[in-house]
């Protein structure tokens, strides 16, 4: 098979969404399929696919574009400077997508429903074109709008230009891709809410490497643990989304009943600086440890006592996935998609989301109760070995990339 | 490759066309993009624009 992995997004720092298509990218390809990894390099404005020298450079069109949309009779557009800068922005992705070649594939897989809107808009031919929803666009748009106007409520940002507009392309993303691919049921009944069948929806959750996440974690992180202290940890984004900010906020509740305890925030993002001058707004700058992004994270989690994985909105974190394979006691968010990772205290605990102080007494509970954290942190290994295999997600990946190549109407599928 | 004039280019892609008044234009490359998009396409894209006006209930 000729595969085409193709994101709107840069493709070289998308987080999961890169390890996903790389892992997918590289299990096909050792069964002898040929893929391809397209999307926009932010560096120099250029779409491009992985391993070409051609690359179709945005600047060449998107002044034109622009200019265009700017003096049409179209001022709900106009009126959102997000709606207009993505708008304008994806024809030049769709035209870059169509300059360098679509017609060489069997199957298209996009990785957002911008890509999959864009690639339908110019595909010529009748090639299967399959979308996976690694998230919620306007749910992650509201949170983002909603860092900087707290008191903004969703039903509120929807109606605005801005969350009309990334409504407008999830739904048109699902509805021009042949077939939607989910990791998770919650993000599942996000998209059919819209109208768009059930029967439309495959769900493959995602898969580790196993052998190769123990092989790594057998390297021994250069930094030594703090002595005589647990360690927390949080491994991913720095961004709103992720909710780092309640698990400060739960760290400086902590540090007022107990002091045996570190933090190490492992990544990076737009809220660093903020997150470390609240660390010393809350006088806990020296127990939290910004560790900045590292190569080797199944390495890094040999050394933690316990994980947090704080999201307001994830929909099946990667890391939370490692950090459970590394067998570490694991309290998540009791929200959207981490509730169908983490069974209450069987393999991990939940809070409240955006309730530090709902935080901070589960971290406090766990620290109490070794026998139990052990018991869980045991648990959520077992079960991510049972369910969570890299050779699972391509095996099923594969038989629905064969089924939409074959013509075969692909049916509702759930393999979990 | 047939080439267009650069109205031609711009009539076909833009609902709304107001040309390239003021900025500097690769025709080769333009000719070359058009040859590769479909024949219909369109900037905006209606159905996105229609979400746009409408109440979200």
């Amino acid at each position: 098979m000729r595969i085409l992995l193709v994101t709107y997004w840069s493709l070289s720092t998308i987080g999961g969404i890169r390890t996903y298509m790389c892992q997918l990218a590289a299990s096909l390809r050792k069964e002898g399929h040929q893929v391809d990894m397209m999307g926009t390099d932010l560096a120099d404005h250029s779409v491009y696919v992985e391993g070409r020298t051609q690359r179709f450079h945005k600047s060449k069109i998107l002044p034109l574009i622009r200019n265009n949309l700017f003096v049409a009779p179209l001022p709900t557009l106009h009126a959102s400077p997000e709606a207009m800068t993505i708008e304008s922005d994806r024809y030049a992705f769709e035209m870059g997508a169509a300059f360098l070649g679509l017609d060489q594939y069997d199957l298209i897989h996009a990785q957002d429903p911008i890509a999959a809107v864009c690639i339908r808009r110019v595909l010529t031919q009748s090639t299967p074109l399959l979308v996976s929803f690694h998230g919620s666009l306007a749910r992650e748009g509201y949170l983002d709008t909603r860092s900087v106007r707290t008191e903004l409520r969703w039903d509120d940002f929807r109606n605005t230009t801005y969350g009309k507009h990334y409504q407008a392309l999830e739904y048109w993303g699902a509805v021009s891709a042949d077939h939607i691919l989910v990791s998770s049921k919650w993000i599942g009944e996000l998209i059919t809410s819209t109208g768009i069948p059930e029967t439309k929806l495959t769900r493959i959750p995602y898969g580790v490497d196993i052998s190769t996440f123990f092989n790594r974690a057998l390297v021994p992180f250069p930094m030594p643990k703090p002595r005589g202290k647990k360690l927390i940890m949080y491994t991913g984004r720095l961004e709103y989304v992720k909710g780092v900010q309640v698990l400060i906020e739960a760290l400086g509740f902590l540090h007022n009943k107990r002091q045996d305890f570190e933090c190490w925030i492992v990544g990076e993002g737009t809220l660093q600086a903020t997150l470390e001058h609240r660390c010393r707004v809350l006088g806990i700058d020296h127990i939290v440890k910004f560790i900045g992004n590292v190569t080797n994270v199944p390495s890094i989690l040999q050394k933690a006592d316990l994980y947090v994985q704080p999201s307001l909105q994830d929909t099946q974190p990667f890391s939370l996935t490692e950090a459970q394979l590394a067998g570490i006691p694991c309290i998540g968010s009791n929200v959207t998609g981490i509730p169908e990772m983490i069974k209450e205290g069987v393999t991990g605990l939940l809070f409240e989301s955006d309730q530090p102080a709902s935080l901070s007494q589960h971290i406090h509970l766990l620290f109490n109760e070794p026998k139990l954290a052990k018991e869980i942190g045991e648990q959520a290994r077992q079960w991510v070995l049972q369910h969570r295999r890299l050779e699972h997600m391509y095996h099923d990946t594969h038989a629905l990339y064969t089924q939409m190549i074959g013509g075969t109407r692909v049916g509702a599928q759930s393999t979990q | 490759m047939e080439l267009k004039a650069p109205s031609d280019l711009y009539n076909a892609w833009f609902t709304y066309p107001e040309g390239s008044c003021g900025q500097e234009v690769d025709y080769l490359f333009m000719n070359r993009l058009k040859e590769a998009l479909p024949q219909d396409y369109i900037i905006p894209d209606p159905r996105i624009m229609e979400a746009l006006v409408q109440d979200q209930n």
